[in-house]
């Protein structure tokens, strides 16, 4: 790949050389990297999450340009060349003319590299067990199973769980004269790898699987511009495919290798199906008096998706005539609509305005489909008709804001926004949400060295009627109430739609004292209250603080510090309910109070030891999270089973903790006017303690009883320490 | 991969034919500027009209003329104007310096510095960059939210040199350039689960346009999930069984930033889905800490298909 931008970026524009007096600059960096301590290759999986850091010879970068008196310019920029994360840049121009950019660049994502499973992909997303555990966990008791099933997976075969995204961008943009500007933009991304997925046979017994990733996304998007000192027109469409190679994913259910209603030996999920997107936009603006302008534009885009069906089940001892498809695709069709104007102006010297305007109509057009019956999880019939839902909506935001200039250093903005949401009233509890938001800012610079901006916001959040029934009413076409199993519980209040009252300010300073200093504290804060939520979310608050802080004493000197603490806490009611005697016990509320607490920070300094010659570099980051997720009954549970009291009753989890420190030490040395090396130290600490995932295995029986017939990934993320030194050399061309 | 190689060779070829004519094209040597059909809205001011002329700004600053002359913008007002404003060069910009230039730097009457000492109003300041600038990325400038705080374009670039990346940008990286201001954001990006920002595969302009969108937050695209679809288009659906909150907002169960819990949800399962759902059995029990409703993936166990199933049986997100 990496000969294959070489070779041509170094023919081409030396062949003209010789006509013009141009030449190739640049600079080339290369070295090694030597791991004092390298993680443990199942200890990788955050080490390596988004990037590659291979041992040995390294090309770190490689960038070079041709120039000329002429106005038309090469540029090739390599980065890690041959690593999982390289990426290429070619870049052409005509000076203010054209610029024409391809764009190489991969991405790995790594999930965890601790994982094992007992499954043999024998085809893309096809999971097949041996079949002897199959017929042995068959024919055994049931008592018998947890015991065979944890022989077999001792030992698991080990696997990582990674994928890549590979994307190629081509982009041109062409300004034949000062008012016109065409665009055009193609974007390709293929996705490939694997990725845990979790699946289930009923309750009783889950399969975490590899879920094969081989995707595909198209994008070209087109605009052409023109635009005077008068106002501007411009056009643009965009379409976008999806392309999934895979439509399924099947796997082998351990327990069973024969087909039965109630016992599947196979089960079946369907993988993202194929889409395509289409949007057109058209916009326009115009200057007009009063030092305004006004402009407006108007987007319509329609999404399609129309896969092919797959049966209900793979289970071949399932047959109804309840499972008979209504069609054969879902013949899905989203329109949407998007409308926005805008005036800006300037009615007195001092007084800014802007007011604007937006909708966007989401629209499903798509055929109102039923199935008759359904299979779950590929184990039972179930005789109900379902019909698709159709989540339409309209959002619509309006915006009045006042800018006044007050005196020579005091700027002040108030303003108001409107937002109203329509929802399809069959299938959202409610229908219309309305917020209300009035807002103001202070900005204040009364010197050159201090200024302080600072803003305010409440917003009254106030929805129409809540009607809990609306979406299953309407899914299973029966009239349904509270008695209901399936039905949401009267008393809560998504917090999506529910009433709230809303506090959000946030003050910064940025101070520069003098050319050396610069010092920026700055704090936020968000309060909600969901003001009528007897049940759900109910109130959240969360704020930061920190600052940044510069300190350049000497041209020799430089150092740089930052530091944030966030918070975030929030309470939760919920009610545990029992059909269908214990449906509104409301002795078994309980609430759950949520925090997350993370502190970030880093540093970096530089000292020129040396003027020209020799630069020390120190920096480091470091990251402390928590996230505590307490818990309690308002009440002592009462009144049901004992077995369903335990089941209302609450206990807090563990925390969830997250450390990182990211330290790194290096030296410049320039050896000669082109020639530099720089000898750098990396330190690395990452220690997370999870009890979601840190006791996770491939069998999890010895976890929870009621997970002994389940395979799991055992996909951990783990702790790892690393040491390594890197030693590289640049050389800068002319 | 031997695929991805064969078609990445397809995408180099289709590259240089794109790329040849423009290289070809430069064996002409020094063509004239461009003719342009506007007339830059300065007048086309002879020295003598309180213009100095270039060089004489040179005589003065010849280091900072020096480092501009290597910028793109550099490069076509010194050497390759084309228009009558272009053709000013330093006083392009900056206005007519003759005065300045006699005065031997005392007075800067009827010039704008750009410095962080100038007291030209920021828009005033802005209206010489939007000049030239007002187009694609920037048209929504005028009344964007960072227009109307008073944010100048030097605030986030740097004109004349010495800046970095395509943009120019006053930090290496627009992580840091935003993050002077955003420093919560910059801050979140550094919690453990986030997208891959840090390590240079992202960028802040991914998702926003600073320089003002017609869309909420900035966003590049009309909606935020309009934003996410660009990258997550298999989540785009339409879908059989849809989950509304999935469907109107990715940022209710998300938060983009970064954030301390798997998958840079805003709260771990089981408690997140337990907002909504307050059905009956399992989903409203409160779970204890070692149970499969709540350790490994918790919710999405079992509802493996929580953004949208396409299975005719994938009401319940199972399949």
């Amino acid at each position: 790949m990496t000969l294959l931008f070489l070779v041509p970026f170094f023919s081409l524009p030396w062949t003209l050389q010789a006509e013009s007096s141009g030449g190739v600059s640049g600079h080339i960096e290369g070295g090694g990297r030597i791991f004092v301590v390298r993680p443990h290759r199942t200890d990788r999986g955050k080490f390596e999450e988004y990037r590659d850091y291979p041992k040995g010879g390294v090309l770190n970068k490689l960038f070079l340009q041709y120039e000329s008196e002429t106005p038309y310019r090469m540029e090739l920029e390599v980065r890690e060349p041959g690593e999982e994360d390289q990426s290429f840049l070619l870049r052409a121009s005509k000076l203010g003319t054209v610029t024409f950019e391809f764009e190489w660049d991969q991405t790995p994502h790594v999930f965890s590299k601790a994982s094992g499973s007992p499954y043999i992909e024998t085809n893309r997303g096809v999971f097949d067990l041996n079949g002897e555990i199959q017929n042995r966990l068959q024919g055994a008791a049931a008592a018998d199973r947890p015991s065979l099933l944890s022989d077999f997976l001792t030992p698991t075969p080990g696997i990582d769980l990674k994928n890549r995204w590979d994307g190629a961008r081509f982009g041109m943009t062409w300004t034949p004269s000062s008012t016109w500007t065409l665009q055009s933009k193609y974007n390709f991304t293929q996705k490939d790898g694997s990725r845990p997925v979790g699946t289930t046979f009923y309750f009783t017994n889950q399969v975490e699987l590899p879920e094969a990733i081989d995707q595909i996304i198209h994008d070209v998007d087109l605009s052409a511009e023109w635009n005077n000192r008068k106002g501007y027109v411009s056009m643009g469409y965009g379409f976008s495919a999806f392309v999934n190679n895979l439509d399924v994913l099947t796997w082998d259910n351990p327990l069973r290798a024969t087909d039965a209603a109630g016992n599947p030996s196979r089960g079946r999920f369907v993988l993202p199906p194929d889409n395509i997107a289409h949007l057109a936009t058209l916009s326009a603006g115009i200057h007009l008096p009063w030092k305004s302008f006004l402009r407006g534009t108007f987007s319509y885009g329609l999404r399609f998706q129309n896969d092919d069906f797959y049966p209900h089940t793979i289970n071949t001892g399932i047959n109804s005539a309840l499972l008979a498809l209504p069609r054969t695709g879902l013949q899905g069709a989203i329109h949407t609509r998007f409308g926005n104007i805008q005036w800006t102006g300037r009615p007195y010297q001092n007084l800014g305005v802007n007011f604007y305007y937006r909708i966007y109509n989401q629209n499903d057009d798509t055929p109102n489909v039923t199935f008759n019956g359904q299979v779950a999880t590929d184990v039972n019939l179930v005789s109900e008709a379902v019909t698709r839902a159709r989540f339409d909506y309209i959002k619509q935001t309006a915006g009045l804001d006042f800018s006044w200039h007050l005196a020579k250093m005091l700027d002040f903005k108030t303003g108001y926004e409107w937002e109203h949401w329509n929802r399809n009233r069959f299938h959202r509890e409610v229908s219309t949400t309305t917020e209300h938001i009035p807002s103001m800012a202070l900005d204040y610079k009364p010197y050159s060295w201090l200024w302080l901006r600072s803003s305010y916001s409440y917003a009254m959040h106030l929805i129409g009627t809540y009607n809990t029934f609306a979406h299953l009413s309407h899914t299973i076409g029966d009239e349904v109430d509270a008695s209901n199993s399936d039905a949401q519980d009267v008393n809560l209040r998504k917090f999506d739609e529910a009433n709230r009252r809303r506090h959000k300010g946030d003050i910064s300073v940025f101070l520069t004292p003098n050319d050396q200093w610069s010092f920026t504290p700055v704090f936020s804060l968000i309060r909600n209250s969901y003001t009528d939520s007897t049940l759900g979310l109910q109130k959240e608050l969360g704020w930061s603080a920190g600052g940044d802080v510069t300190w350049t004493p000497n041209d020799r000197v430089s150092f740089y510090a930052n530091y944030m603490r966030e918070e975030y806490d929030a309470r939760q009611r919920s009610r545990y309910r029992e059909p269908a005697a214990q449906m509104s016990n409301t002795t078994y509320d309980w609430v759950a109070n949520n925090a997350d607490i993370a502190d970030t920070g880093s540093f970096s300094t530089e000292v020129v030891l040396k003027p020209k010659i020799l630069k020390l570099h120190l920096g480091g980051d470091v990251m402390h999270a928590i996230s505590r997720m307490r818990a309690v009954n308002p009440t002592t549970p009462a009144g049901g089973t004992a077995a369903q009291n335990t089941s209302a009753t609450v206990e807090n989890f563990p925390d969830i903790r997250d450390f990182i420190y990211h330290l790194e030490a290096s030296l410049l040395y320039n050896i000669k006017e082109r020639w530099s090396t720089k000898l750098a130290y990396v330190f690395e600490d990452y220690n997370t303690s999870n009890f979601q995932q840190e006791k996770i295995g491939v069998y999890n029986g010895g976890l929870d009883a009621n997970s002994n017939t389940s395979i799991y990934l055992g996909a951990q993320i783990r702790d790892y320490v690393t040491h390594w030194i890197g030693i590289t050399a640049s050389y800068q061309f002319n | 991969m031997r695929t991805v190689i064969g078609k990445s060779f397809v995408l180099l070829l289709l590259s240089l034919a794109f790329a040849l004519p423009l290289t070809v094209g430069a064996k002409k040597k020094n063509p004239p500027p461009v003719e342009v059909e506007k007339e830059a809205s300065a007048p086309i001011a002879p020295v003598e009209n309180g213009y100095a002329g270039s060089e004489m700004c040179q005589a003065c600053h010849g280091d900072v003329a020096d480092l501009f002359a290597k910028t793109t913008m550099g490069k076509i007002l010194m050497q390759h104007p084309r228009n009558s404003q272009e053709k000013l060069g330093c006083e392009g910009c900056h206005g007519p310096a003759k005065a300045h230039a006699d005065s031997g730097g005392g007075t800067f009457e009827g010039m704008i510095t750009f410095s962080k000492k100038d007291t030209t109003p920021v828009e005033k300041r802005n209206a010489v960059c939007l000049d030239c600038h007002e187009q694609t990325a920037r048209t929504h400038w005028k009344g964007s939210p960072h227009a109307s705080r008073n944010i100048a374009c030097t605030d986030c670039h740097r004109v004349m040199g010495g800046g970095f990346g395509k943009g120019q940008l006053q930090k290496p990286t627009e992580i840091e350039t935003c993050g002077q201001c955003h420093l919560e954001r910059k801050a979140q990006l550094k919690l453990s689960t986030h997208m891959p920002l840090l390590e240079g595969k992202m960028t802040c302009t991914s998702c926003h346009n600073p320089h003002g969108s017609v869309a909420d937050k900035l966003l590049k695209k009309n909606t935020t999930n309009e934003v996410c679809y660009s990258c997550h288009a298999e989540k785009r659906g339409p879908f059989v069984w849809e989950h509304p909150p999935v469907l109107e907002n990715c940022v209710n169960c998300h938060d983009p930033h970064g954030s301390v819990h798997q998958k840079m949800l805003k709260l771990a399962p089981p408690r997140l889905c337990q907002q909504c759902h307050i059905e009956t059995r399992h989903p409203t029990r409160p779970q204890t800490s070692t149970t499969r409703f709540t350790f490994n993936r918790s919710c999405m166990n079992c509802h493996n298909t929580i953004h949208g199933s396409n299975h005719p049986s994938g009401r319940s997100f199972h399949r």
